[in-house]
């Protein structure tokens, strides 16, 4: 913020041609004090930057997290260290983040079934992620496939859809817990498509995986990325996978196979408190910009078998009321039943 | 196989390597011997530098070096101030406070490092032999037969717990329903919270274990005054050889329950140490020794508690899939150094496992060499003046309790089960099944769940058929828990007989 | 009225709390906002602790019933009796200092709050040497201080006093 000097000739002048000189010397004396903290504070950061990531340790956020946060160092002058807050399924981290000063200082790594759905499916009268939160970036996103194991009975999506049409309620899906990445798509499969799966609970995306190679359940859902090594190895048949368009050769994206456009994203997206100052959100918008053309990040991320598909915040907007229209309707049409 | 294994062999043996597991061992020793200090949050600092150093034939032994040191340091607080840090050292308080008292903590110290370090040794040669068909074995453990070996635990430590069977089951079932305040690890919603957001995690382990094991013996102390506070523990002798021979037995057995219980994931340390001590308490020709001082009692804990290791980063390295904490950060470590767990790891990278096994196996020998010499150390603790002791150890209780998770409701856990080992006690009611029922109920109702939902509607094809080993356990248990309650009790009444005699 | 021995009072209170969470699991026990079949949802919330708190209830009666043919209704005792010999302010207050310094903790901050308690109890233990008391409630908690915060770099509450006290000393130890 630069001082306006055609501001202070004018106020100067009001002043003195209306009289008001006794005035005039505290208030410019306050007018100097205000201008010269607002000057140092233009050097925003100036102390380290605290991330909450409210997700367990290890897990596939914590990563993304510690590998963004490594590079992005270098943007914002200042370090920004991860404060791990499990628990909850996020929403003691949340809290924590909305309770937390509007400064700049504080930030939230969350993903978009926390911030739009789980407003259903939890009871919380302690904050509205739409009113007490501003997305500054997504990060990127995952997009879920539907995994079957390779010595099954299911070669082709076709062949799942009919057995658990006639079978309802027979055919078992290993999840990673309830009203996260890998229920939600699998839910709103069922609805679109009219099928009935029975859901069976796991601590988290690897036993969910293991149950299916154990061959406990028949059908799952994961990510590709994690599960590259296994379809290499030929253990793991991937059937559909999420998404308007196919990402993998001869496998139909959600689109094809009759599902919304939206179905099965995961957006890892920064938030930060409404109320942070929007110059501050321009500096940390533009510092997440220009970490993406930085290569070793890319590399990074690639190793973690991620993509960087980098969305301005303000963008990200868009797809957040996307979002909030998607579950609500999820949530309606479960409240009917 | 075979091929990999020397490569890995080769690559394995060097000095630096040796060196940064050593300091992985001391750190986790020390960092263990501190209570609340999770050897989790240990290792989630000290992950970063594993990354810094580069290689990871350095970096992930000496996590696994911290992780290793950090189990036996648990024991340290547990033996010397009956305050187990981690569920993994619950059962070695039973004798090794005891001993403590008796004026020989030295003994049990170094009890519990040689069973610790035999117990490991064998468990992790144990794991690089075998860890493709310990793959396949872990990989068939679904819930179903998880719930029904956990069911068959809590009869087990209900059954043989101090004093008779009906006690030992209202305090199993107390801990049990403890467990369920908090969130339903199904749908996430509160029970029993009235609305507080601190209950809604429901509480935490370690408070309880201060709580229930170290303050009523501060309480002790402060009831007796004076008289108490003169008195000066001694260091006490070292560890005959001969001694060590008697328990080799036992460490045998924990061993072999250790390892078995390794191989099942999600039953974790706090119960093979249990499973450990129940069977040599069963095992032993003076079975009312045991919790009154028996240097047996903590070689059979200890080894047991070790022998989990090996097995449990079997999954981690086969198939990517992390079992507990620990292993979940042993992951992250791991694909830092640009390794990715998981069924292609073995195929791609196999020397670089092997190396990392084999320096584990080594790591234990090294083991040794550090806790002989921190042992008379640790011990001289002890020594100071009992007024000067008290004071001190509950600092460190109330110290610990906060350090774990920065939690100020933390305290008053620590306090609310201080007040009730304290009533325990002076009704003569045994904590350990309560604390085993805490940890072991909410594991149970979820896999429970589970498996009802694998179940579905045709559950007798579920359970004859498809998971015959469930119903299997399931048959066994009420036979084993009367057999083994009828056998406690038939020496107990002996034990009293002989006492009144 | 209340039978004297310790552990049939434990019980009756275990039966005590054990009933009343059954009957009113209706308000202790949150019903998901979206309700879903079982399909979906693996178990109740309420299933397994009610099963519990049955199994609970079932096995102290039993045992309260062998009690009581053991004739432990007809003899009733003190409401608290001090179990040791001496007077019974010495457990009282014990208790009651820690409850103080507990909900202290975060007020008052970890080292002053520490100082209380150790001093307290090495009194009440039997030490009546006050350089002893003094230099051990003052050394030990701020050297466990420094260590947690400087070394392990891990939060512990502090008041701005303390914290100010020793930043110098702080400042004087090598950098980690």
């Amino acid at each position: 913020m630069s001082i306006d000097p055609v501001g202070v000739a004018a106020a100067s002048r009001w002043f003195g041609s209306r009289g008001r000189v006794r005035l005039a010397a505290p208030l410019f004396c306050a007018a100097v004090l205000a201008i010269s903290l607002t000057v140092a504070q233009a050097q925003y950061p100036e102390k380290p930057i605290t991330l909450i990531v409210p997700y367990a340790a290890g897990g596939s956020s914590d990563l993304n997290a510690r590998v963004f946060t490594t590079f992005i160092n270098e943007y914002l002058g200042q370090p920004m260290l991860i404060k791990l807050v499990p628990g909850q399924a996020g929403q003691k981290g949340t809290l924590e983040a909305v309770r937390s000063a509007p400064d700049g200082y504080t930030l939230l790594f969350t993903d978009n079934y926390r911030d739009q759905l789980h407003r259903y499916t939890f009871r919380n009268d302690a904050y509205d992620t739409n009113t007490d939160l501003v997305p500054v970036a997504r990060v990127n996103y995952g997009e879920i496939g539907i995994i079957v194991r390779t010595d099954g009975p299911y070669a082709t999506w076709a062949e799942l859809e009919a057995d658990a049409r006639a079978r309802p309620g027979q055919l078992t899906m290993s999840h990673s817990g309830l009203w996260v990445a890998l229920f939600v798509p699998a839910l709103q499969i069922m609805n679109n498509l009219g099928l009935q799966l029975r859901m069976v609970p796991y601590r988290g995306g690897g036993p969910a995986k293991a149950a299916l190679m154990a061959g406990d359940v028949d059908v799952s859902m994961a990510f590709p990325a994690t599960v590259a090594a296994d379809v290499e190895a030929g253990r793991i048949r991937i059937l559909a996978t999420a998404g308007p368009e196919r990402i993998l050769e001869g496998v139909p994206s959600f689109a094809e196979i009759g599902l919304p456009a939206t179905t099965g994203f995961m957006h890892r997206v920064v938030m930060a408190p409404a109320g942070v100052p929007e110059d501050r959100l321009r500096v940390l918008r533009e510092a997440f910009a220009r970490v993406q053309a930085e290569e070793a990040y890319q590399e990074l991320m690639d190793q973690l078998g991620e993509n960087t598909e980098y969305l301005d915040g303000v963008d990200y907007e868009l797809v957040r009321r996307q979002q909030s229209n998607d579950y609500r309707e999820l949530a309606e049409s479960l409240l009917e039943q | 196989m075979i091929e990999t294994l020397l490569v890995g062999l080769d690559a394995a043996l060097r000095i630096d390597t040796f060196v940064w597991i050593s300091a992985g061992l001391l750190l986790g020793m020390l960092m263990g011997s501190l209570p609340g200090f999770t050897t989790t949050m240990g290792m989630s600092v000290l992950v970063p530098i594993s990354f810094l150093v580069g290689d990871p034939l350095i970096g992930i032994p000496f996590l696994i070096g911290v992780y290793k040191g950090g189990i036996y340091g648990g024991s340290v607080p547990a033996i010397l101030v009956s305050m187990p840090g981690t569920g993994a050292s619950i059962a070695t308080v039973f004798d090794g406070h005891e001993l403590t008292k008796k004026g020989q903590p030295r003994k049990a110290l170094e009890m519990g490092l040689y069973a610790s370090a035999i117990s490991d040794f064998f468990s992790d040669v144990f794991t690089l032999v075998m860890i493709i068909p310990v793959a396949a074995v872990v990989l068939n453990f679904g819930p179903p037969e998880i719930a029904s070996v956990m069911f068959l635990s809590l009869v087990i430590i209900a059954v043989t717990s101090t004093g008779p069977v009906i006690k030992g089951l209202i305090m199993l079932c107390l801990g049990v329903w403890l467990g369920f305040i908090g969130a339903d690890p199904f749908s996430g919603m509160a029970r029993y919270t009235f609305g507080t957001n601190e209950l809604y995690d429901g509480f935490h382990l370690i408070p309880m274990l201060i709580g229930l094991f170290a303050l009523p013996e501060i309480f002790n102390a402060v009831k007796e005054g004076d008289r108490s506070g003169s008195r000066i523990a001694f260091v006490g002798e070292r560890l005959r050889l001969a001694e060590l021979k008697r328990s080799l037995r036992t460490i045998c057995r924990s061993t072999v329950i250790g390892t078995g219980i390794g191989l099942v994931p999600g039953l974790g340390q706090p119960i093979a140490a249990m499973m450990g001590y129940i069977a040599a308490k069963n095992a032993s020709k003076t079975p009312e020794n045991f919790g009154k001082g028996e240097l047996d009692g903590v070689a059979a804990a200890e080894a047991a508690n070790n022998a989990v290791n090996g097995p449990t980063m079997v999954p981690l390295l086969t198939l990517g899939i992390p079992g507990d904490a620990v292993t979940a950060l042993l992951l992250g470590a791991f694909m830092m150094q640009g390794l990715r767990p998981g069924p292609t790891l073995l195929e791609t990278s196999g020397e670089t496992v092997f190396a990392i096994l084999i320096a584990m196996v080594f790591a234990n020998v090294l083991f040794l060499i550090i806790g002989y010499v921190t042992i008379p150390l640790f011990a001289r603790v002890v020594t100071i003046r009992r007024s000067l002791l008290i004071p001190v150890t509950i600092m460190l209780a109330f110290a610990g309790t906060y350090l774990a998770r920065g939690n100020p409701f933390d305290i008053v856990t620590l306090i609310g089960f201080g007040l009730v080992g304290i009533a325990a006690r002076t009704a003569r009611f045994d904590v350990a099944p309560m604390v085993m029922g805490f940890i072991l109920g909410r594991e149970l109702e979820y896999t429970f769940g589970q498996t009802l939902a694998l179940a579905g509607e045709d559950w007798m094809r579920f359970a004859f058929v498809e998971r015959i080993g469930m119903t299997a356990v399931l048959i066994a248990t009420p036979i084993i828990g009367i057999l083994l309650g009828t056998r406690m009790n038939r020496l107990r009444q002996r034990a009293i007989a002989r006492e009144q005699a | 009225m209340i039978p004297r021995q310790a552990d049939v009072r434990f019980t009756i209170v275990v039966l005590v709390l054990a009933t009343l969470a059954l009957a009113f699991s209706g308000l202790l026990i949150v019903d998901p906002p979206i309700p879903l079949s079982n399909d979906l949802l693996a178990m109740n919330p309420r299933v397994f602790p009610s099963l519990i708190l049955v199994g609970t209830a079932l096995v102290a009666v039993v045992f309260l019933i062998n009690q009581a043919r053991q004739g432990a209704f007809k003899t009733t005792g003190p409401l608290v009796s001090s179990g040791a010999p001496g007077p019974l302010w010495r457990q009282v207050g014990f208790l009651i200092i820690t409850v103080t310094c507990a909900l202290l903790l975060t007020t008052l901050g970890f080292v002053t709050t520490m100082f209380l308690l150790m001093a307290s109890t090495a009194v009440l233990v039997g030490n009546r040497n006050p350089i002893q008391i003094l230099s051990i409630s003052i050394l030990i908690p701020v050297s466990f201080f420094i260590i947690v915060t400087h070394v392990l770099r891990t939060a512990l509450p502090e008041a701005d006093v303390i914290q100010r006290m020793l930043a110098p000393l702080i400042q004087l130890l090598p950098a980690f």
